[in-house]
């Protein structure tokens, strides 16, 4: 019996801790919506619209998957644990840093907003420094280094999209990233259009609207989740 | 540079008009800078949503605009030096372009 119970004990303590091992907590984001969430360890992370992070801390570490969407880290200083942002196959490592990561459909992207972050897209760590944009994730393009707009880049966080010369059906797709009413161009002639401009994320209405007067566009409202601008 | 200054005072004053009517007066200053960033810091402070070409602000520069944003301005301009046309197609957005053959009601600022 003796045997037995603690036969039992351990099995539970295995469990425990092996639940504990893999536990994590899942924090998402509606179309439109807007979080932002304070970690146990003194860090926020601010999710963007249609959003998905996995979030588990333990002693020895911090460790964060991006599985959709958008977030912003800012990250609570604890050099006993580093933070680790996994996304698209890569590891963010965080050195006392705020910073963005967008999973988009085909690649990533990080940008640094402060201090240094470590970006390993295939093994090899990047360090970036405040301002710098690395792309990556995307099976036919190698990693690409740039320098980003922190101004655009960190827009989504005050409910703002901010184009710059952005291909038209681009700001149109960013722009039905944040509404459930989503806008369907059927303007062939405005293939190569380009536009700037800034605009509240999720009111799609207004942002057609605009469209149609600067395009000289139809507007016609096809349902009542969808908005369509036709040339004619 | 003198027709830059006007420029710039038109369409960030016609800007202003555009939302005139739903904002309460407020005080913005935006320094001399290239017009497409200037527009940028314009909207950011007037809140106003604004759509244009960076072709058609290529080269411009508006000089250091401040003041205070008064309500009830008209709801279109065109600045007076260059073929600029302020378009307000909704209370909330605003959009500057090059002057087509048939303009908005314009209104000399």
């Amino acid at each position: 019996v003796g045997w037995a119970l603690a036969a039992g004990v351990a099995g539970v303590a295995g469990f425990l801790s092996w639940q504990q091992l893999f536990a994590f907590d899942t924090f998402i984001t509606d179309v439109g919506e807007l979080r932002t969430i304070r970690l146990d360890d003194g860090s926020t992370v601010t999710l963007n619209t249609s959003s998905e992070i996995r979030v588990r801390l333990s002693r020895s570490a911090r460790q964060i998957d991006l599985v959709a969407g958008q977030a912003s880290f800012d990250v609570a200083q604890d050099p006993s644990r580093p933070f680790l942002v996994r996304v698209r196959g890569a590891e963010v490592l965080a050195l006392g840093t705020m910073f963005d990561v967008y999973r988009r459909d085909r690649d990533a992207v990080v940008t640094l907003i402060e201090g240094r972050v470590s970006v390993a897209p295939n093994g090899a760590p990047l360090v970036l420094s405040p301002g710098e944009q690395l792309t990556f994730g995307a099976p036919d393009r190698a990693p690409v280094r740039t320098t980003a707009d922190l101004r655009r880049v960190s827009a989504w966080r005050s409910r703002k999209m901010d184009f710059v010369d952005t291909p038209l059906a681009e700001a149109i797709t960013e722009a039905n990233r944040y509404s459930r009413l989503k806008i369907d161009l059927r303007a062939p002639e405005l293939a190569d259009a380009r536009i700037s401009g800034i605009f509240e994320a999720g009111h799609n209405d207004i942002f057609a609207e605009g469209l149609r007067a600067y395009f000289g566009l139809q507007v016609h409202r096809a349902a009542d989740d969808l908005i369509v601008l036709t040339s004619h | 540079m003198a027709r830059t200054f006007a420029l710039g005072l038109a369409v960030l004053f016609a800007l202003t008009a555009a939302r005139a009517a739903d904002l309460p007066a407020r005080a913005f200053k935006i320094e001399s800078q290239p017009l497409s960033s200037a527009l940028r810091r314009f909207a950011e402070q007037a809140q106003v949503q604004l759509i244009f070409s960076e072709r058609d602000v290529s080269g411009l520069t508006s000089s250091e605009v401040a003041g205070q944003l008064a309500p009830r301005a008209p709801s279109s301009a065109r600045a007076p030096r260059r073929s600029m046309t302020i378009r307000a197609p909704s209370s909330a957005t605003a959009a500057p372009m090059a002057a087509r053959s048939s303009c908005a009601p314009a209104t000399r600022m």
